[in-house]
């Protein structure tokens, strides 16, 4: 017994096993790897292709980087200021999806109110059902004519808003359906990570005199902020790569005013498979956004050093 | 302790390895079941599924024992088309609208079926039908169907469909003027090009392959349709909003095709139909984009004279044409059908009938992918500031777009 | 006394508060419940707050009509996501431990990588599907359902993995090495005290991979061949397949639909409690 301890004692303290590790990792990389790789890498060589449908059998050829420069460069310039207005519409959309998240997840956590698991289960609605259905919902609420909500606005006095045909205003509305169905995801990782704050450290810190508040900032936020860090880099990811709120709400705002970078790059070359050249063009177009956003939540990582542990 | 954890994970390990192998492998040599003979994929609502399936069953059974077939119904067809053409693992059969011709014959992806075909066979269908199943010289498909749009107008306040556009005007005024909507009329260039075409221009020539979306005729025809229409309509342009407002009894006319017929059915709304009435000011009628639906043999066809057997039946047998335009609103192209006592009773089908004869059918070149973009946000742009132009006139607008969908066209020459 | 009935009087207020913001937050489903209980097909009508109209036909419609196949394709979604699930598990909860416990060659990378695919991931494109529907063909494995859950599986690999990573991380190593000094092994330090700890972590990591493979569409659309293995998703968008949407179908078969996800949610819920009280480790 003695020795087996001490072997043990040893090995804690220096570095611990690696082909254990290897064991456990194997399994999910190894589908990983067989199952989705190839259809990526095939992507993104693509990207570096004039290919399109019809000679993606076999006759394509590499072309180096000219995808890229027609998009960057040559091509339609719009390309910056769609560029712009979609981390803008980053900058809005993120915050207020975090802080409807947090928020909802705490107010939800609070053991004072009844019936928290039915309501929780009820917030998860706009996550649970198709997006497709929800957003179009939405713009019927966003009608001019006859929308609930232009609706609402005249039953109080207050003249009807022209919603989706605005510039700004289609803006609003973007973010407002965005955070609609970005909330229960947020609201479901943060109260996950809430919920493995052991209750004790909470109590003997409550026993030790400590507010709210503090307890808040020195115990809830530290545990918390890794897995609620993760969750603010993938949903701006989301926000980033926004397709279906902004094309189905209005096909990109009033005469293309709004056209977020997915909208954009859908309608550059998602919709012409037949024309020459424009396979390799979304191939690359999707190669550009995925670096833009890798690039992004790597930075965003970083700054929280959320793998040197 | 270290020797027996190992060996507890290898085993763990090796046993799952096992069962995976062996599942693999069992997968893989297990027999499958038989392929059908002619594989159909198609993308319809569930209610035309059924019905297809059902007249497939019970006459196309009967009349060929020997043949199997096997119908599918794809929630999206054309990305799965996409993904399965180019590895010739396809469906013998699909089907869809003409104008994807250019696109899927290019590449090869369809098979011409010029050896079944007779003049017999040709002369059963409306030229303009037959025409849409040719490319470059070659028949590749055959037609079942034609759709385009027409005027809809509520009964209730209607009482005389309007003959020609002075008519229109003056009701749509009327109704404006008593506070109602003038017209519902979906804003994209697909329900708008009746108007250019109808004054001489084109969005896209399939012989020469070059858009005019500047010329003389398309520029006369949109100012026509902002003219005659914008001033009377809601803010929200979509069709969804559009068809709802000619259903809640807001506006006394709809332009819409065969799809939306199942909604007005159903709505309280007493509907009639009309063609698009004729515009006086240069003596002419508007000449909208038809869209014919065909049935196509890809490449990846299995047996051709099975799936032809098919396609023929499919296209040709006069009953199945004709139960399909009386309950779900499609426009026959067979000529023996047209002529039926009871298609021509059948005010909606015989309207949007005549509307195709009327009408264009959609350019089938590849490149016309490119131009739909340009004509789309012209269009919108123009609905939108209509009457205050500015700087930004239909001239402006749309040269704008011509040079949009040449350089566009330039790029993708290869 | 006072006490007593100020906390009883802060429960109902709160409890209060928080249905009128569950009430606000889910209108536009409430829009969409009338919906599907409306007789009329067309999109939107003028808004009615308590609809004048309703009828279950709908909904008998979408469970028993002869034009719908809810039911088989519910069967289907179900077997495909919960072997979907089952196989997510058993990948990543290793996974996970190895990148939150060891350190070895490699692991920075690798994690780094998982994180890139996903990015990646974002754009399934065209080219993509294309190229899994070759190689599945070529290996005679394409309409199997089995194939399916494996590809979901596969591909929630890298962000469920540092899904659970995060959460592994949040909990002491401490307990980890009390368990070793006692002798247990790797494994069972794994399975029973991890594990138990990380429960919230597990049940979040259950429901994304739940919720994944019952939504996705595009890949079950483009390697599903026969009728007989098509899941939900696909039921759903058929009914887009015209420009003229059956409107109160669609609502309703979007309803039924997410309604197992909506199980899986609260019975996720039950390990989303508070207060994991464990003894004996004191920083």
């Amino acid at each position: 017994m003695k020795s087996k301890q001490t072997k043990k004692k040893v090995k804690i303290h220096g570095v611990w096993e690696t082909n254990k590790a290897y064991l456990f990792l194997i399994p999910g990389l190894f589908v990983f790897f067989a199952l989705n790789l190839y259809p990526i890498i095939f992507s993104i060589y693509l990207g570096f292709t004039d290919a399109y449908f019809g000679n993606i059998t076999g006759k394509y050829q590499f072309i180096g980087l000219k995808n890229f420069e027609k998009l960057l460069i040559s091509g339609d310039t719009r390309f910056y200021y769609i560029l712009g207005r979609t981390f803008l519409f980053l900058a809005t959309s993120v915050p207020l999806k975090v802080l409807f998240g947090l928020v909802l997840a705490v107010i939800f956590n609070q053991q004072m109110i009844k019936g928290r698991g039915v309501f929780r289960s009820l917030l998860v609605l706009p996550w649970a059902l198709p997006a497709v259905l929800s957003i179009l919902t939405w713009r019927g609420l966003f009608y001019y004519d006859f929308g609930a909500i232009n609706g609402l606005l005249q039953a109080i006095g207050i003249p009807r808003i022209n919603w989706l045909n605005d510039v700004t205003n289609a803006f609003i509305t973007y973010n407002i359906v965005e955070v609609w169905l970005a909330y229960p995801f947020m609201m479901t990782v943060i109260l996950a990570a809430l919920q493995s704050v052991p209750l004790e450290l909470h109590d003997s810190a409550k026993v030790d005199g400590a507010s709210t508040w503090q307890r808040l900032r020195y115990i809830t936020l530290p545990l918390i902020w890794r897995p609620l860090l993760f969750a603010i880099v993938l949903t701006s990811g989301a926000s980033f790569q926004a397709f279906m709120v902004p094309y189905l709400l209005n096909s990109g705002g009033p005469a293309n005013q709004n056209e977020l970078v997915m909208v954009w790059g859908y309608k550059q070359a998602f919709q012409n498979p037949g024309i020459y050249g424009s396979m390799g063009l979304a191939a690359a177009f999707f190669v550009l956004i995925s670096l833009i956003i890798l690039a992004f939540s790597y930075a965003g990582l970083k700054l929280g050093k959320i793998t040197v542990e | 302790m270290k020797y027996l954890a190992l060996t507890k994970t290898l085993k763990i390990a090796i046993i799952i390895a096992i069962i995976v192998v062996a599942g693999v492998t069992t997968y893989l040599l297990w027999p499958k079941s038989a392929r059908a003979d002619v594989v159909v994929w198609i993308q319809v609502l569930p209610e035309e599924e059924q019905f297809i399936k059902a007249f497939v069953n019970s006459s196309f059974r009967q009349m060929y024992p020997n043949i199997t077939v096997e119908i599918l119904n794809r929630a999206d067809l054309k990305t799965a088309l996409l993904a399965a053409l180019p590895t010739g693992k396809g469906p013998d059969l699909f089907m869809w609208a003409h104008d994807w011709m250019g696109t899927i014959a290019e590449p090869g992806y369809i098979t011409p079926i010029d050896e079944f075909v007779t003049d017999d066979l040709k002369s059963k269908f409306l030229d303009a039908a037959w025409d849409a199943c040719t490319y470059n010289d070659s028949v590749y498909a055959l037609p079942y169907a034609a759709e385009t749009v027409a005027l809809i107008y509520n009964k209730d306040m209607v009482s005389e469909p309007p003959q020609n556009m002075s008519q229109l005007e003056d009701i749509i005024r009327d109704f404006w003027n008593k506070g109602k909507y003038g017209i519902a009329y979906p804003v994209d260039p697909y329900y708008v090009s009746a108007w250019p075409y109808g004054f001489g221009g084109y969005y896209f020539n399939d012989t020469t392959k070059t858009p005019g979306l500047n010329t003389t005729g398309t520029i006369n025809g949109i100012r026509y349709f902002l003219e005659k229409f914008q001033p009377y309509m809601s803010e929200d342009t979509g069709r969804d909003a559009q068809v709802a407002l000619f259903t809640g009894n807001q506006t006394p006319f709809l332009v819409d095709g065969p799809w939306g017929i199942g909604y007005l059915k159903e709505s309280n709304i007493q509907f009639g139909i009309t063609t698009l009435p004729k515009i006086d000011e240069i003596d002419a009628w508007p000449k909208p984009y038809t869209g014919i639906k065909v049935i196509w043999m890809s490449s990846s066809v299995h047996d051709k004279q099975k799936a032809f057997t098919f396609m023929k039946w499919f296209a040709t047998n006069a009953t199945f044409i004709k139960q399909r335009a009386l309950q779900f609103g499609f426009i026959p192209v067979l000529k023996e059908v047209l002529e039926l006592p009871e298609i021509q009773a059948d005010d909606i089908v015989s309207t949007f009938a005549r509307e195709v004869e009327m009408g264009i059918p959609m350019p089938k070149s590849s490149e016309m992918a490119l131009v739909w973009s340009p004509i789309t946000d012209a269009i919108n742009e123009l609905f939108l500031l209509y009457p205050n132009f500015g700087d930004r006139t239909p001239e402006v607008v749309l040269s704008e777009a011509q040079g949009k969908a040449l350089s566009a066209l330039a790029e993708y020459k290869g | 006394m006072k006490i007593r009935i100020n906390k009883k009087l802060l429960t109902v207020f709160l409890t209060f508060i928080a249905a009128v913001i569950v009430a606000i937050l889910i209108f536009p489903i409430y829009v969409i419940i009338i919906s599907s209980f409306s007789p009329r097909t067309s999109v939107f009508q003028p808004f009615e707050f308590i609809p004048r109209e309703t009828t279950l036909k709908v909904y008998s419609d979408v469970l028993f009509s002869p034009t719908s196949h809810f039911v088989p394709r519910l069967v289907n979604s179900i077997i495909v996501s919960l072997l979907s699930l089952a196989i997510t598990l058993i990948l990543v909860i290793p996974s996970a431990y190895a990148f939150s416990r060891f350190k070895f060659a490699g692991r920075n990378s690798l994690l780094y990588g998982y994180f890139a695919f996903n990015q990646f991931a974002g754009g399934m494109g065209l080219a993509a599907l294309i190229a899994l529907y070759a190689i599945l063909n070529y290996f005679n494995l394409l309409n199997s359902l089995v194939i399916l859950a494996l590809i979901y599986a596969s591909g929630g690999v890298p962000f469920n993995t540092w899904l659970l990573k995060t959460y592994f991380d949040t909990i002491p190593k401490d307990f980890d090495e009390a368990a070793l000094v006692d002798g247990a092994s790797y494994l069972d330090v794994m399975f029973r005290v991890l594990l138990p700890i990380a429960k919230p972590g597990i049940a979040t990591v259950a429901v994304f991979a739940f919720m994944g493979s019952w939504s996705e569409f595009i890949i079950a659309q483009t390697i599903l061949l026969s009728d007989e293995n098509y899941t939900l998703p696909l039921e759903l968008y058929q009914l887009l397949a015209s420009p003229a949407t059956n409107w109160n179908r669609f609502a309703a078969t979007s309803i039924l639909y997410a309604i197992p996800i909506v199980v899986v949610y609260m019975l996720a819920q039950r390990y989303l409690q508070a207060g994991l009280a464990m003894g004996g480790v004191k920083r």
